[in-house]
């Protein structure tokens, strides 16, 4: 820098010269919402990964453990701050097991779930989204790039992709392959990698012919370089503007499956089996805590994880998308 | 920034819209929503609850509640709670006279019975009716129950076209069986034996048309979307029995229940013919503005949990009684529901089985420790890994799986739980070469006999390859002989034999662990009056009527 | 012009053909793997094993899965998209009428989300930053994260159950009313103001998500495009702010719109299976799931069919008009 002090009076400032990843951190700094909405869901991560089995040793509360008193004897779950009840099975035991969060229709600590379930519900959501996008982008590299017979059978794809009734194939392969974790992270991708494919696709047919791919191309680089090494870092900002959205709808596709009944496995928690266990069935009615406790995290991260590609987009300073 | 923007004016298709959609709701508020116009009653079922409607073929739970409405066997029971409810009575024809050590029963049709068309409803309509079952174009399900009569067989195996051993003659109908069965009587009141007019086709008939002998006919019948009965004209209440107040019957079907449930406490809907959410259900119990709506009864049914003794390690005795000690048949009762909703059994036939005594073979609570000793006494080696399959589609078996897997955690069991629909799992678990290891299932009672229970379920005799009901493959010689030996006895006797095979079966044997029975519960709207609940059928259509 | 709609149409009939296989070979693959017998369902509890075996002769499932599938699809072009034995009715008696219950769903929902849309998305875009806008904000990002499944029991039980013991959200009314059923549906022709009265809420829980996700679209792009030059100069011309949306702003963000929604019909019908099963209303997804829980599945694979043919229609409609319009594209 200058060893001048201070600038003099009437000097021109002369601009300094930032990398564009120092100027998407100076717009990034002052979004207060996007930060906060960032801190969250790393907070919501550090809770899954260490908070979870903290709260297990604190309370004493596995996850999985079925506490008979946890329910009433006419089977109704205990609302938050709750006690187990006693021998008669109605009222509350005051030196019983304690419950912050109330338990579920199993006689399970919620607060417990509730922080095991957020472990699952990231994982389906990041590991869906990551390989919907893996698959989405390469296609659409391809297609875009390459145009000709390649693009139109991979549009064609896309489209008939895009014309399957998701949800009811999704039941049938519940039937067929059953209820697990690598089963509904296989649904979610297979439903969801033709977003970021036509995104991409058509972002990369815009870019083709533009100069620097023609300066690439005259500097002797081979196809797949000036794909991968030109054009996919143009793309990565409008593609993790878009991983944030497909996230979000990702993790509410994992709670329509497990309203469906091809969620994980039982007694793995999820934040959308917990969601669809406290609305089926009018549960909802008879203890609301039940819906409302993983509706409003699901809520919050969802939320999160939208307001933060909001930021991410506003900080990348590029237009919207879709 | 200053500008002139004119007020803002919707377009006017916005605004046209908004005043349709007020005149409907006003409409419909105006139109009123009670539960139904003029004398006909509204009830709702779930989808998928009418297999058929031909009289030869029904057999799902529901239809059979529908048969007390659209059709007259040829025996019946009263439309009457508890154990009046149980004393069989004459149906089409009066109570038989029964002979020759308990190889000919002869029935006497009652006189004056017509069906709509005006023909009589005779012996020979009668005949005809039982041959149309054992026929082969409809193959029904009551060929497995009514084989024991002479002559039936061939017509099955399609070698003759009459049954030899029914004999009509005017009104009297005589049936010779090929040897005595105890439960005969009772097995002449399930549904099939509803006359059809001679000639109906002998392919099955899906449309209702058949269903002409009851106080009501099918007058419409959308699958799963509607069933409309209404009254028929040719019914002979004098002979009959006045039966059914209302002028027509609207059935919704395809309705979730726990939005039914709503709808009857709104008065939108008069009942529901299937199970209620149990959380509801506890919630309407505590409600004084329901006193005298809400109804709680007992079910003929079961709620088990079945081991295949086929598969290892449940082909070990001391592991099935292991298991009947490690579950907490408490704490599972409470996922089911709590107490409103069944109450624990660890015994094979239900509470409502005649000459049941409750005999208290397993601690409902469990016991640990006697569990663990008893797999250590096996020899099996833990930790053992398994499979549980049960139905995803009716709330309450899931969880008590759920509640089974973890209570057998503590003896070293790693159980993976598989569910489907039930059209799915019944399929499987009832294919042997499937080898399901274990299972939850409901078994409810077709009639009101122990040999209902213990033939389907637990005789070895009576095991088959696909459609296989006996899901533990229990096939055992001691308790096969002691079957066969109950099968012609008749009364008190008859009862008490049950009653001691199945817990000398459990104790000694456990191919199951039973875990409850069920409740009832019937939540009806306030403009009814009348509620009856047969302990055979539940909850019955004729007797109900608008205060 | 001939060469590409040929091409496309060709193009679109490959398309439903894959998606009919891979439906086909899934179904079939459940009866197989799972020991599911459809057959077994249709002859009833309680059927001897031969007659299971007759009525698989009579449905054709006795024979091995390509046999069945060509059968399948020569009677597909002949316009039959099969019989379901369960029911004992012709697949498209069933799935006409049911895409009826759907389209009136799913149409009616789409209306009202983009008319909430437009009004929250405007109101954002004029007054940006403002409390309002930022509550707003707030209410549609929370719509979005709601599920369908959940919301719709509960707009039934709060607006439609609630009244009837007379409470509307907590405030007592001192009387029952009885203003919105609980569930059913009652066809258009008859009576259409009781059609519309049993869609009201089944329409407002469809539309809840996709009115915030499309309010937030408006927002955006309005917000963007009244920083334009072309607005600044409309400004000076003396236009009024409403004239500028209508008429500027309006005819850019109308395509887009278009292109959105065309992308999302298929998504609303998948929020559209959780309303119908919730209101009762016998749409497509409501047919398409019990036909999987009762084992019909040729009525199963003759929805799914017809939802794809729907969808594949569409989009060979839509390019076709586009190549009509814009030559370019046929060269393509």
């Amino acid at each position: 820098m200058s060893t001048i002090a201070a600038p003099l009076p009437d000097e021109v400032q002369l601009p300094v010269a930032r990398s564009p990843a120092q100027d998407f951190w100076l717009r990034f700094r002052h979004d207060y919402v996007a930060l906060a909405a960032a801190c969250f869901i790393v907070f919501v991560v550090l809770a899954a990964i260490a908070g979870a089995p903290l709260v297990a040793w604190v309370t004493g509360h596995p996850p999985d453990r079925q506490y008979v008193n946890g329910l009433t004897i006419d089977g109704v779950p205990l609302a938050p701050f709750s006690h187990e009840v006693g021998p008669d099975g109605i009222h509350q035991n005051p030196h019983g097991q304690f419950f912050l969060l109330g338990t579920d229709k199993l006689g399970r600590d919620i607060f417990v779930r509730l922080l095991y379930g957020a472990r699952i519900s990231l994982l389906v959501a990041f590991a869906a989204t990551g390989a919907a996008l893996l698959i989405g982008v390469v296609l659409g590299m391809l297609a875009g790039y390459f145009g000709g017979i390649g693009d139109a059978v991979i549009s064609r794809a896309i489209e008939t992709a895009m014309a399957f009734p998701a949800l009811l194939f999704a039941v049938g392969l519940a039937a067929v392959i059953g209820a697990g974790l690598t089963n509904v992270i296989a649904v979610i991708t297979l439903f969801s990698w033709y977003y970021p494919a036509r995104v991409v696709r058509s972002a990369v047919v815009s870019l083709r012919n533009a100069p620097f791919v023609e300066a690439a191309h005259m500097t002797g680089a081979s196809h797949f370089r000036v794909m991968f090494r030109h054009l996919l870092p143009q793309l990565t900002a409008p593609i993790i503007v878009y991983a944030t959205g497909v996230i979000a709808a990702n993790i509410l596709f994992e709670a329509g499956l497990s309203y469906l009944g091809l969620g994980v496995p039982p007694p793995t928690p999820s934040w959308g089996q917990m969601l669809s266990d406290g609305v089926s069935n009018g549960l909802y009615r008879v203890q609301p805590w039940l819906a409302l406790i993983p509706g409003l995290s699901l809520a919050a991260l969802m939320l999160s994880f939208q307001l933060l590609g909001d930021g991410l987009r506003d900080a990348f300073a590029t237009k919207s998308a879709a | 920034m200053a500008s002139n923007h004119e007020a803002g004016r919707p377009p006017r298709l916005v605004a046209l819209a908004m005043l349709f959609l007020i005149a409907a709701v006003a409409a419909g508020a105006a139109h009123g929503r009670t539960a139904a116009g003029g004398n006909s009653a509204h009830f709702a079922i779930p989808s998928g609850s009418i297999d058929h409607l031909d009289p030869g073929l029904w057999y799902f739970a529901s239809t059979w509640k529908l048969s007390l409405a659209t059709c007259t066997p040829l025996l019946t029971y009263p439309d009457a709670a508890g154990a009046a409810g149980k004393q069989v009575i004459g149906g089409i024809a009066g109570l038989p006279k029964v002979t020759n050590g308990g190889r000919t029963y002869t029935f006497q049709i009652k006189p004056g019975l017509r069906f709509p068309n005006g023909k009589p409803i005779d012996a020979a309509v009668e005949k005809a009716t039982f041959e149309r079952l054992f026929g082969k174009k409809l193959a029904s399900p009551a060929v497995g129950f009514f084989n024991v009569i002479a002559g039936s067989q061939a017509v099955a195996d399609g070698k003759a076209k009459h049954v030899s051993g029914i004999t009509a003659k005017g009104n009297t109908l005589t049936i010779k069986l090929t040897s005595p069965v105890g439960s005969f009587s009772k097995r002449m009141t399930v549904p099939w034996t509803c006359p059809v007019p001679i000639g109906s086709s002998a392919a099955p008939v899906e449309n209702g048309s058949l269903l002409v002998s009851g106080p009501y006919v099918v007058s419409k019948y959308t699958p799963d979307r509607t069933l409309v009965l209404t009254r028929n004209p040719a019914y002979n209440a004098k002979e009959l029995g006045d039966r059914g107040h209302f002028d027509s019957i609207t059935i919704d079907i395809g309705v979730d229940a726990s939005q039914a449930e709503l709808q009857i406490k709104a008065g939108q809907l008069d009942g529901y013919l299937d199970r209620l959410p149990a959380a509801s259900v506890n919630q309407d119990l505590q409600d004084p503005t329901l006193k005298g709506r809400i109804f709680l009864n007992p079910t003929p049914s079961v709620n088990y949990l079945w081991m295949n003794n086929d598969v290892p390690p449940f082909n070990n005795v001391k592991v099935r009684q292991a298991v009947n000690y490690a579950i907490d048949r408490n704490a599972i009762l409470r996922v089911w529901g709590g107490r409103s909703q069944g109450q624990v059994t660890d015994q094979i036939l239900p509470p409502t089985m005649g000459g049941f005594h409750d005999v208290q073979i397993y601690p409902v609570n469990g016991d640990v420790a006697k569990a663990k000793a008893l797999m250590a006494q096996s020899g099996i080696k833990t930790p053992v890994n398994t499979t549980l399959r049960t139905r995803s589609d009716a709330p309450g078996f899931l969880e008590m799986a759920q509640a089974v897997q973890s209570e057998l955690k503590a003896i070293g069991f790693n159980v993976t739980i598989k569910s489907a629909p039930d059209s799915v799992n019944g399929g499987v678990i009832s294919t042997r070469a499937n080898k399901v290891p274990m299972g939850i299932n409901n078994w409810t009672q077709d009639y009101p006999d122990g040999d209902d229970f213990f033939l389907p379920l637990l005789d070895g005799q009576k095991i088959t390859p696909t459609n296989n009901n006996n899901y533990a493959s229990f096939d055992n010689a001691a308790v096969d002989k002691r079957i066969n030996a109950n099968v012609p006895l008749l009364g008190a006797k008859r009862d008490a034999a049950w009653e001691s095979l199945d817990v000398w079966t459990m104790r000694n044997f456990a191919p199951w662990a039973p875990l409850n029975n069920p409740t009832w519960v019937d939540l009806i709207s306030s403009r009814l009056t009348g509620y009856v609940y047969t302990p055979v059928y539940g909850l019955d259509l004729t007797t109900l009527r608008a205060k | 012009m001939i060469r590409y709609a040929t091409r496309r149409l060709i193009a679109a009939a490959v398309q439903l053909l894959i998606i009919t296989f891979v439906a086909y070979v899934l179904f079939f693959l459940i009866a197989d793997l799972t020991g599911a017998n459809p057959a077994q369902r249709v002859a009833g509890k309680g059927a001897s094993p031969a007659r299971v075996r007759q009525i698989a002769h009579i449905m054709g499932t006795d024979r091995p899965w390509y046999a069945q599938y060509a059968h399948f699809v020569s009677q597909l072009v002949r316009g039959n998209l099969g019989y379901s034995f369960q029911r004992r009715q012709p697949v498209s008696q069933i799935v006409f009428p049911a895409a009826g219950v759907t389209a009136s769903l799913v149409i009616g929902a789409a209306v009202l989300w983009l008319v909430i849309a437009v009004a929250v998305g405007l109101v954002g875009a004029l007054r940006p930053r403002s409390l309002l806008d930022r509550v707003l904000t707030i209410g549609v990002q929370t719509s979005i994260a709601a599920p369908v499944f959940w919301v719709a029991p509960m707009l039934s039980y709060l607006l439609a159950y609630q009244p009837t013991q007379g409470r509307l959200l907590g405030i007592s009314l001192g009387r029952r009313v009885d203003w919105l059923p609980i569930e059913g549906y009652v066809g258009p022709v008859a009576n259409p103001l009781e059609w519309a009265h049993h869609l009201i809420l089944p329409w407002l829980a469809l539309a809840i998500g996709f009115a915030a996700l499309y309010a937030r679209f408006v927002r955006a792009f309005v917000l963007e495009q009244l920083s334009e030059e072309y607005v600044k100069t409309a400004r000076a011309k003396g236009a009024s702010e409403w004239r500028i949306l209508r008429k500027h702003i309006g005819r850019l963000v109308a395509p887009s719109i278009v292109t959105l929604l065309g992308l999302d019909v298929g998504v609303a019908l998948g929020g559209a299976l959780f309303v119908e099963q919730v209101f009762g209303l016998p749409g497509l997804g409501y047919v398409g799931l019990s036909s999987i829980e009762n084992l019909d599945y040729p009525l199963t694979v003759g929805t799914i069919t017809f939802a794809a043919l729907v969808a594949v229609a569409a989009n060979a409609v839509a390019d076709l008009a586009q190549a009509i319009l814009d030559p370019r594209v046929r060269v393509a």
